[in-house]
């Protein structure tokens, strides 16, 4: 779908299948948002959830934030406020994309599969994406959902990112160590492991379960490892071992 | 007495293992298999009777099935993961101490085998005001 471009203070992007629109009456904060979400805008189509921005409403603060689930609707206020849009976005697109899980995670291809790389801040996702930029489709933000035929993966919009869907072929925990090493995690231990690179919508309890249930799933039919590794690109091989 | 499961709760079985999450305490929990085959059985209020002949059933004997039985639901509601309809105080407390780690014990004993704490920030994205740096973290904290 070509983007359509529009004037009228509004676009849409497609964030894995949830659209999401963006709007706001300062020309200057939608054009630095569609430099943001660039590669993932859309035609205008019905919004999951809308983002709407105003320059008023800041006086006593820099911004503010405001989230209305019931009717999706997240509201940026202040000149500041789009500067927050992405942490306010991952969190609220947990609950609109429940059942998917969004990660906190690289998007590496490998062909037509790819591999979802997980890491607290410093564990190496940029790195692995800075090692293979030809491989990497995004280094911070990732959508996961399951089929009856596959588990798929898909790149969500950070600096870096551009538009992909693929299967997913593995899971790896990353951590920096002295060598390249795997370690295959048990379905319970990977589950306890990928916990903390989840966004969870424990405030909506169905779309907490619905995630729990996609998490118990994608552990089950996706090996997860714990990859240790050394910064460089002989990690490749590793990342590509066959059981 | 009867006991139940608490509410606001969901879980799955994993393998081996029941994995259970506490939505509004925001924990995840391990359950070892005896353990979860206990929990099927909390989807509606159970006697103590009954959980003891699930314990019975995966293998455990004698006086060590009552203090088993005791102690896990004891757990399981010191972490806010079942009711019970009679005060639970001193259930477990005097009982004969069980080598539950001891070769063929371990694996019979129902347990919570492990707890880790799941952070979200979405909750704090609500009227956030001058301070959505929070909503800018990742899950795991740093």
């Amino acid at each position: 779908m070509d983007p359509v471009v529009r004037n009228d203070g509004r676009f849409c992007i497609d964030l894995g299948g949830t659209i999401a629109e963006f709007s706001s009456s300062e020309p200057d904060a939608i054009h630095r948002m569609r430099r943001r979400f660039a590669g993932f805008e859309v035609a205008s189509a019905r919004p999951v959830i809308s983002f709407i921005h105003s320059p008023e409403g800041g006086e006593q603060l820099s911004f503010s934030t405001s989230v209305d689930l019931k009717n999706r609707k997240v509201y940026l206020f202040g000149e500041q406020g789009i500067s927050h849009v992405d942490g306010v976005l991952r969190t609220v697109l947990a609950v609109v994309a429940a059942p998917d899980l969004i990660a906190h995670a690289a998007l590496l291809l490998d062909g037509e599969r790819a591999f979802l790389c997980c890491g607290k801040p410093g564990a190496g996702k940029s790195t692995m994406a800075g090692l293979f930029p030809e491989n990497a489709v995004c280094d911070e933000l990732a959508r996961v959902g399951v089929s009856p035929k596959r588990v798929v993966a898909k790149s969500l919009p950070y600096w870096k990112a551009r538009p992909a869907t693929v299967s997913l072929k593995s899971i790896f925990l990353l951590r920096h160590g002295l060598s390249n090493r795997r370690i295959r995690l048990s379905a319970s231990d990977a589950i306890r492991e990928l916990r903390r690179h989840l966004y969870w919508p424990l405030d909506e309890e169905k779309a907490a379960d619905a995630t729990f249930g996609t998490l118990s799933e994608v552990v089950q039919r996706v090996p997860v490892y714990r990859l240790d590794f050394l910064p460089d690109r002989r990690v490749w091989k590793t990342l590509t071992e066959v059981e | 007495m009867k006991v139940t499961r608490a509410e606001c709760l969901a879980w799955r079985k994993i393998d081996q293992e029941t994995v259970v999450i506490h939505l509004a305490e925001r924990k995840m929990f391990g359950l070892n298999d005896i353990g979860g085959r206990m929990w099927e059985a909390l989807s509606a209020p159970t006697t103590l009777e009954r959980l003891e002949a699930i314990v019975v059933e995966g293998g455990l004997e004698g006086a060590n099935v009552i203090d088993a039985v005791e102690r896990f639901i004891v757990d399981l509601a010191e972490e806010g993961l079942v009711m019970s309809d009679e005060p639970l105080e001193g259930r477990g407390d005097d009982a004969e101490v069980v080598d539950f780690m001891a070769p063929g014990v371990s694996g019979r004993v129902p347990r919570i085998e492990w707890r880790e704490e799941i952070r979200q920030f979405a909750g704090q994205c609500h009227f956030l005001s001058g301070q959505s740096h929070q909503c800018n973290q990742h899950p795991g904290g740093s």
